[in-house]
Formats: C-alpha cells, structure tokens, sequence
C-alpha cells in the first residue's frame, strides 16, 4: 500500500469501509499504467484540461465581481484589478489561461494528427475533440468581449463578420450572433450567457465523452 | 549502505526496523528522502496556489469610504423622513415640531428597518409590527427600547452628521 492509499484509509477509512473506494482509486489514479513509450508529448491534452478547470476557478472568482451590463462591464473589471486583493492576479491568469489553453489544444491535435492516432478505432475520438476545438475557441471569443474595452469591442466587431461570407444566410447570422444591427449592451448579455453557462456546459458533456473513450480503447502505443 | 528494503513511504526516514535493530541514527532511506521533498515542493505549490485564492475573498478597497451626511433642514418639511446609508446602517432623519432627531432606523426589536407613517407621525416596523414615535419612544408592538439615537449638529441650518 502506498503513500496516498494510507493517506485515503487515515482521512476516510469509515467512508470507505462503506463505499469501498480505495479500488477505484487505485484503478484510476495510483495503479494506473501508461505506456512505456509515451512521450511527454502525450500531456498536451490532459493539461488543457487542467487549464480548462483553472478557467472555471477563476472564472467563478471572477463572477463575484463582473457585472455584464454595458455601462457597468468595464468598471467592473477595473474595480478587480485594481481594488480587489491578488484580483489583478486572478483576472490576468483567466486571460492568459485562455491564450494557454488554445495553445495546448492545438499542440494536442498536432500531435495526434502527426501520429495519425485518429484511426479506427479512434475515429469519434477525433470527432468530438474537434467539437472541443470549436468550444474552446468559442470561449476565448465570447470571453475577449466581456472587459469592454476598445480592443474588445473592436474584436467582437471583426468576429462577428466573418459569417457574413455564408452565401444567402450571413447576413442574417450576422445579426442573430450580435443580437441586433452593431455590438451592444445585447451582445454583451448574449456573449456573456455562452461563456459562463452553455459553452462550458458543452464542453463538458463532450469532455467527459471524450475522456470515457480513451478509457474504453485506452492511449495509443507509438509505434 | 546495508541492502535496506524500506522502500515504501510511510516512515520518511530510516524505519522502525533499524531502531529496532539498535542503531543510534536511523539511516534516511533514498525513497523517504524522496518523498519528503516532493511532500514539501507539493505543500509549497499548494500555498503558493491558496494565498492569492484566500486573498481574492478578503474585501476589495472601497474608494468611496464613509461621508459625512448633510441635510438641509429648510427643505425638510413636518412630513417628511429622509433616508440615508452610512458604513452598513441606515440612518433616518425627521423635523417634526421644528425640531431635527436623527435616528438609526433599525428596528430595535430583531433589526428590520423600520418607514415612516408621515400621516400619524410615526415609524412603523414591517417585521411585527412595532410602532415608535417620534421621539423614537417605543408606543406598540413586542419591544419597550426606544429607537437609537444618532449624534448630529447643526451648522447654518445644515444638519451634519459627521
């Protein structure tokens, strides 16, 4: 028995006299092997993972603070960074978070794209990472605008755009996104209900796909 | 070094078995040693990670901190009441009978805070319904205390309360 098997009997031996969980803590975390001939490349999606729960941290930290109404939003932010203890810090590690996490998932699906371990019986693994891939640059997006700052506005302006190149639809995507005819007090409200509740909630139920998957078929050997 | 087998983590350095084979100093095991570096460095991380956490929970800097509040009383009439907010309290002031009271306008009773009836000149708690005068008597309901008197002067006709 190991140190943190011990560590779980002394911290809760009578809770796992009953759910007998010192087994699935073996299976999933002190026991479990990985391949040999994983390199530490194989990380990439695991700590985009960790950053990914590092962003709801903060993001929850932050949420005592924000105020996502056009008049108040940037105030708000200000009043984290500067007048909230360690919240310019708080703040600083959400935004750069993001940039580190868009990184990560890029180097992960170079990565298994070079390897080509997207093949059978991989293939929906690949699948629903790629829907990952859209959640998380969903995110930074939504997230980019809600400081309301010059460079905010003006990215949510360029972003926006770009559906309008859909032939007969764009026009019409284009305002359904902006919740109107420019970048608003609306958008904002928009914006801000993707970031914090519906594209974290995808992304989670597709995350958990993702990872029962890899548990099923296991982590590809390198050949 | 003796072939030591105390590869497990559970005593960090050197074991029960050498004591009890007499030794004067436990020998550290490698692993121990390990353990207890890595049991640290995790402990740093770990308050490295907490104190900007447990500090983002403590209270922001208010720049607006406590004003003084000043009441003009010629633009008070018999009626009226004013209502004021001041560091977690609120603060009620009335000119009935040309005279200014100031009072806390926390019910004396559990805290609620108590309107003024400007027909019957009285205060009137929502909560079970106490009701004091305008001296700040208590009159009705489930408390005798009188409302809590705040300290106010008067400069130029201006009520201030500092």
């Amino acid at each position: 028995m190991n140190t943190i098997a011990k560590l779980t009997k002394a911290v809760m031996g009578e809770v796992d006299e009953r759910f007998d969980l010192t087994p699935v803590i073996e299976k999933n975390l002190t026991h479990k092997w990985v391949p040999q001939t994983l390199s530490w490349a194989g990380c990439f999606g695991g700590l985009a993972f960790l950053i990914f729960l590092i962003q709801i941290f903060t993001g929850i930290l932050l949420l005592m603070y924000y105020k996502s109404d056009a008049e108040r939003a940037w105030d708000s932010v200000t009043f984290i960074k500067s007048n909230v203890p360690m919240g310019w810090l708080i703040q600083r590690v959400h935004s750069v978070g993001a940039n580190f996490m868009i990184a990560l998932v890029f180097l992960h699906m170079a990565r298994v794209a070079y390897l080509r371990i997207f093949r059978k019986p991989r293939e929906l693994h690949w699948i629903s990472g790629s829907v990952l891939l859209l959640t998380t640059t969903m995110l930074a997006f939504t997230g980019y605008l809600l400081p309301w700052t010059q460079l905010s506005y003006w990215g949510a302006k360029v972003g926006t755009e770009i559906p309008s190149a859909v032939p007969v639809l764009g026009e019409y995507i284009v305002l359904l996104i902006r919740r109107g005819p420019s970048i608003s007090g609306e958008t904002l409200g928009f914006f801000f209900a993707m970031h914090i509740w519906v594209l974290p909630g995808i992304s989670i139920l597709v995350m958990v796909m993702h990872f029962l998957m890899i548990r099923r078929t296991g982590i590809s050997r390198p050949l | 070094m003796e072939n030591c087998q105390c590869s497990h983590g559970g005593a960090a350095f050197g074991g029960a078995r050498e004591k009890a084979a007499g030794r004067e100093l436990a020998q550290p095991s490698r692993r121990g040693f390990f353990h207890v570096c890595i049991a640290a460095m995790t402990g740093i991380a770990g308050l490295a990670v907490a104190f900007p956490i447990l500090s983002f929970l403590r209270l922001p800097k208010r720049i607006n901190a406590a004003k003084s509040i000043e009441v003009p009383l010629a633009g008070l009439s018999e009626s009226q009441a004013l209502f004021f907010e001041r560091e977690g309290t609120q603060i009620v002031v009335i000119n009935t009978n040309k005279e200014p009271k100031a009072y806390d306008a926390a019910c004396t009773h559990l805290g609620c805070l108590v309107s003024w009836d400007q027909n019957e000149h009285v205060f009137r708690c929502p909560c079970h319904g106490a009701v004091f005068d305008d001296q700040g008597a208590a009159v009705k309901g489930p408390v005798n205390m009188p409302l809590k008197k705040v300290k106010f002067e008067i400069n130029k006709g201006v009520l201030v309360i500092t």
